[in-house]
């Protein structure tokens, strides 16, 4: 209870004020409006009274002054920092329109600039090359063998699109007298008070003016800054870019404008993004461009659409009198005219009948001209037209309610504006950006372009890969090109999900480009420029392997060959992934006609390297003791790729080049990848390369251990200024391994196996019982030779051989053959022996080459101490390698040599029944002895007595 | 009379026995080809059916006599095991010092399948092939060849003979060899021939037989494979 009394007092006090606000309490008499039950309220009166009182009117939200929402536009990117020949992804964020983002118009312009900023295309042409590539995606006419002229008719795509003004879904656009007056400017203004523009004057396209900045130029420039905020009345043009045929967005496409902006002409959507062709043209939902980035590109794009500022324009009233109505006599034809309808008619009832009696019997006489006239007289009635006379314009209608049609771009025209603005060579600004020195483009958008230099979002896209980063072609060996020259591998990586790449159809191409204009690149005939190590399409070739050769940098057709100085060529890599086999022609279709596949480029450059390397044996000079460079090693064959060493072999490098270039004045030697200093050890090592050497040939032992890899690589860089960018790699790959002998059979006796792979086995011999056979040692690496004396020189080896892990000496040829019946004999690098007649098939005699290679020792510049002394290598000890084979019974020679059905089936009748034969003559030999005792026996009489 | 009977019937058998030798090596190397392809099982049909068979249905047949009274007795005296085995022991101690002295073992036959080294083929012929082809040439040599040499020379030259005959054998059905390696060949088989003889059983010197060649292959393919 003492609750509710404490509200209760609460509300009063409440009342109590609210009736000490007099105001509310003394309205003013002349605006009471009263009304009983059933009486009219006075709804004018009452708006006129609230006017009054609360001190605005209907126009009142007209007059004021909004805060617009004016459309602007910015671009950031995928990659801050992109590679040149890198795909990057321009991303715009469209504000203030009334439109959708997905039914803007977007053009997209790309501007090439040089090193030192200069715009190197205008505008213009930024917009068709940006076009084009939304267009087109990654077709290639070229590629898919379109020929734009052979297309038929049946073919052709629907592809046009009318673009209308304001976006896809922008309509009124009109023309107006009031082009270039701000929409406030009294000469196109209806009623200032309620800020309504003459329907008549406006063309609902406006650029709204920013304002400048403010300078020494326009300071004081009271009129200009009054502008700044307003709308200008503009013209209404799309923005849209041509190639110089047909019109972009007029809805016709034909042929002839596919061809130009290199379209496919029977795929209405050739990128496959959804838009058709001509809408793509238009930039239709086109929000993000991607490219091939260059150094120097700048990106721009200019949208249009509906603003959300609406219209204020004057609603326009059309009125009209009727003045008469038109006959058209159906007997001659002639039109007449009759004031009134009543008239008309009249003039019609002429051609009835006359007089005809329906009931006379004679009527039948007269039925044809009853239907004449019937028939003239519904012609005539039908004829009967309505005739207005000239309209009547009344522009004091009502507000017709609209939104502006406007334009953004990533840029404001201003004379300190300067930063995002290109100039041309000359020195002037772009001349079709839109911002000419001068007033009247100050403060209002233009075709801004903006540099890669903005970080953006991560776009998850299918890419190619290049492996070496950098690829070389080796120019040093031009006679057996390729041996030293980077294999370059190509791979294709697909991001989708549950896509099974083995069974994906992948078509590849390489193209080379003409410098690094990277639209233009032709395409480079397989055969006779590249030496493929893959296969250049089928199901699941992800990879493309291939050689460079020397034909890349030479002339192709509709390409220069490079300048002998120019040694950076770049190619590009295509490839088509489809489900199908093929996507040429546009073909490979889904059951719902889009085209099933994608293509990928990846532009990455090949330098010609004219820097060789030459390795060279190191011998000692005996008449002054020193060590000096000796003869080549690796320098043909199969040893120029991999070059086989041997542990602590000392051997010489040297650069050379292949265009003539004496000398380079900067090398950094490495052995795997650590770099290596120069010999300074004068007292050993003579000539070049000790000391104060040029650092062209570089002394090196070999320190790896066995069974490894080891590499010496060379970087060099050109004296010459021209050059002077050019880095060179060359680049060796050495074997590190004991010498090692092969062991291969002389005389044929012993013939290899075959693997299960089909391959010659090179330690599996087979020969049959009986068989002499014999078998060479030969030395690897190739430049060293087997010692056959007392002393074994530097770059010599000792044989030794072994069968039956038995050593093969003096002992063993006397002894040896008698314990295993092998006749051996010992012949310089030869061995031959006699498998013994009674071996088992499948069995067979171990034989073992073994090389060892020792180290002089003693003396100043012996090895040992050479090598101690230069390099600190204390360890170099004896080097022992065995090779080993087996030489098996196995098999009959003659009939391994040329074995036929018929001989198959003779050597199986003659094995089959070999156990019967065995056993019968057996019995016979058990026959002939018992017979032959018996006989002896009774010859002898050897029981007679007993 | 009938002791001159005797003697030249007992000469008879030993020219039987004479003649059954050479007819059986000659014999023999009608076979060498299926042995000398890896013909293991050939190789020890023809010996058995050649050096066992054969001599068994003579000596039942021909000679009318007991085939047991061939050493082919098998109540054996472990005294005299017992020497056998002490003779064996010194014999073959005496012969490898001997051997490794002068550097003889280059000359001791080692067997194909020890030159293969291939030890599943050496382990299948040593204990499943050998034994049975050691057995017919301790029958024909050390029963047949010197028991009927015993009737018609002592015992010691009966031992002698037999192991000439056995090396006469070898010469005739695998070629000539090294008069190191003859020497080698004929030691073992006078030792087999007194074994034979003091057992009055062929099993036991068959059993020595074996053992001897089993280590002889098993110490080569040790050689082999070090």
């Amino acid at each position: 209870m003492k609750k509710y009394k404490k509200i209760a007092r609460i509300c009063f006090l409440a009342l109590v004020l609210f009736l000490l606000k007099t105001d509310y309490v003394f309205a003013q008499a002349q605006c009471q409006v009263s009304a009983t039950k059933g009486a009219t309220v006075n709804l004018e009166r009452m708006a006129e009274c609230m006017e009054d009182r609360y001190g605005f009117d209907k126009d009142a939200l007209r007059r004021s002054v909004k805060k617009e929402m004016v459309p602007t536009v910015e671009i950031s990117f995928n990659k801050t920092n992109p590679k040149e020949g890198e795909k990057v992804t321009a991303l715009s964020a469209p504000k203030g329109f009334k439109t959708d983002t997905s039914n803007l118009y977007y053009t997209w312009y790309i501007v090439h600039s040089d090193d030192e900023g200069r715009a190197l295309n205008t505008i213009e042409a930024g917009k068709r090359e940006a076009m084009g590539i939304l267009a087109r995606g990654n077709f290639d006419a070229d590629l898919f063998g379109i020929n734009y002229a052979a297309i038929p008719a049946a073919l052709e795509d629907e592809d046009g699109f009318d673009a209308s003004y304001g976006g896809l879904d922008g309509v009124g656009a009109k023309t107006g007298n009031g082009v270039g007056f701000y929409d406030d400017d009294p000469a196109v203004m209806f009623d200032a008070d309620k800020q309504i523009v003459r329907y008549s004057a406006i063309t609902r396209c406006y650029d709204h003016n920013f304002g400048k900045q403010v300078s020494s130029d326009n300071m004081g420039d009271s009129e200009e800054d009054a502008r700044a905020g307003r709308d200008e009345i503009v013209r209404c043009s799309h923005e849209f870019g041509n190639c110089g045929v047909g019109r972009v967005g007029d809805g016709d496409f034909g042929v002839a404008e596919e061809e130009c902006w290199g379209t496919d002409p029977t795929n209405a959507d050739t990128d496959g993004d959804g838009v058709e062709d001509e809408a793509d043209l238009a930039g239709l939902n086109q929000t993000q461009f991607t490219w091939i980035y260059r150094p120097g590109d700048r990106v721009g794009v200019v949208i249009e659409g509906t603003s959300m500022i609406p219209i204020s324009e004057g609603g326009e009233t059309e009125t009209s009198t009727l003045t008469g109505y038109n006959v058209t006599n159906p007997i001659t034809g002639v039109v007449q005219t009759f004031a009134t309808s009543g008239e008309a008619s009249a003039f019609c009832s002429t051609f009835l009948p006359d007089n005809l009696n329906l009931g006379d019997s004679t009527i039948s006489t007269d039925m044809s001209l009853f239907n004449d006239g019937m028939a003239n007289y519904d012609s005539c009635d039908n004829s009967i037209i309505e005739v207005y006379g000239a309209g009547v314009t009344d522009d004091s209608g009502e507000l017709n309610a609209y939104y502006k049609i406007m334009w953004a771009t990533p840029a404001i025209c201003s004379t300190h504006d300067n930063s995002m603005r290109l100039q041309l060579s000359t020195g002037a600004p772009l001349s079709d950006d839109k911002c000419e020195p001068g007033n009247s483009d100050w403060g209002f958008n233009y075709f801004g372009t903006i540099p890669v230099n903005e970080s953006g979002g991560t776009i998850l896209d299918p890419e190619l890969s290049v492996i070496p980063e950098n690829p070389q072609f080796d120019a040093v060996e031009m006679n057996v090109e390729n041996k030293r020259s980077d294999l370059i591998q190509i791979n294709a990586s697909l991001s989708n999900e549950g896509v099974n790449e083995d069974y994906l159809f992948y078509q590849w191409q390489i193209d080379r480009c003409n410098g690094n204009d990277f639209s233009d690149c032709e395409h480079i005939v397989p055969n006779a420029s590249l030496i493929y190590e893959s296969f250049t399409e089928g199901m699941g070739v992800r990879e493309l392997k291939f050689f460079p050769t020397s034909a890349i940098f030479g002339a192709l057709s509709g390409l220069p060959a490079l300048a002998a100085t120019d040694n950076k060529v770049w190619l590009r890599a295509t490839v088509i992934v489809s489900e199908h086999e093929s996507l040429a022609g546009g073909t490979s279709l889904d059951v719902d006609g889009r085209t099933v596949g994608a293509v990928e480029r990846i532009y990455f450059p090949v330098i010609r390297n004219v820097v060789g390397m030459n390795l060279y044996k190191a011998i000692r000079d005996t008449a002054s003791g020193t060590w000096r460079r000796g003869p080549a090693i690796c320098d043909t064959g199969l040893y120029e790729d991999i070059c086989p060493v041997y542990p602590y072999e000392v051997l010489i490098a040297e650069t050379v080049t292949a265009d003539g270039t004496p000398a380079f004045d900067r090398y950094n030697w490495k052995i795997n990848d650590n770099s290596i200093g120069a010999v300074v050890n004068c007292r050993i090592f003579g000539g070049v390369g000790c000391g104060t050497a040029p650092e062209e040939e570089m002394f090196f032992p070999v320190t790896a251990g066995e069974d490894s890899i080891m590499s010496i690589s060379v970087s060099s860089k050109r004296s010459n200024a021209t050059e002077g960018s050019a880095d060179f790699v060359s680049q060796r790959i050495l074997t590190v391994a004991g010498p090692r002998a092969v062991v291969e059979s002389v005389d044929g006796n012993a013939v290899a196996t075959t693997r299960f792979d089909g391959t010659l086995s090179d330690t599996v011999y087979e020969a049959d019982n009986g068989t002499t056979v014999s078998f060479r040692a030969t030395v690897v690496p190739r430049y060293m030779s087997i010692n056959t004396d007392a002393v074994q020189d530097d770059d010599e080896v000792d044989l030794v051989w072994y069968i039956n892990n038995i050593e093969v000496d003096d002992d063993f040829l006397v002894t040896g053959n008698n314990t295993m019946r092998l006749n051996t004999v010992l012949n310089g690098d030869q061995i031959t022996f006699t498998i013994p007649a009674d071996m088992t098939i499948g069995t067979g005699i171990d034989l073992k080459a073994r090389l060892v290679k020792s180290f002089s020792s003693g003396g100043a510049n012996e090895y040992v101490e050479m090598l101690k002394d230069t390099w600190g290598v204390i360890d170099s000890n004896t080097l022992a390698r065995d090779t080993a084979i087996s030489v098996k019974v196995g098999f009959n020679m003659a009939l391994a040599q040329d074995v036929t059905l018929k001989q198959y089936l003779a050597s199986s009748i003659s094995n089959a029944p070999h156990y019967l034969l065995f056993i019968i003559r057996l019995a016979i030999a058990m026959v002939l002895v018992w017979s032959v005792m018996f006989g002896l026996s009774y010859a002898v009489k050897l029981n007679k007595e007993l | 009379m009938l002791k001159n009977q005797k003697i030249k019937n007992k000469k008879n058998i030993i020219f039987v026995i004479l003649v059954n030798l050479i007819l059986v090596i000659f014999l023999t190397n009608f076979f060498l080809e299926d042995v000398r392809a890896g013909g293991f099982f050939e190789w020890m049909i023809t010996t058995v059916f050649l050096l066992f068979i054969a001599p068994f249905f003579i000596i039942k047949n021909i000679f009318k006599e007991n085939p047991k009274e061939y050493f082919l007795q098998n109540n054996l005296n472990f005294k005299n095991l017992m020497t056998s085995l002490g003779i064996t022991i010194i014999f073959f101690a005496v012969i490898v010092l001997f051997v490794l002295k002068l550097n003889w073992q280059e000359n001791i036959r080692v067997s194909s399948w020890v030159i293969a080294k291939d030890v599943k083929i050496m382990l299948f012929v040593d204990l499943f092939i050998l034994p049975f082809v050691v057995f017919a040439k301790e029958f024909f040599f050390r029963g047949f060849v010197m028991k009927g040499l015993t009737s018609v020379m002592s015992i010691f030259y009966a031992i002698i003979t037999q192991a000439f005959l056995f090396l006469v054998y070898e010469l005739g059905t695998t070629g000539m060899i090294s008069g190191k390696s003859m020497l080698l060949i004929l030691m073992p088989n006078i030792l087999f021939g007194f074994i034979a003889y003091k057992n009055k059983s062929i099993f036991v010197s068959t059993a020595f037989h074996w053992i001897y060649l089993l280590i002889l292959d098993i110490y080569f393919y040790s050689q082999f494979t070090s």
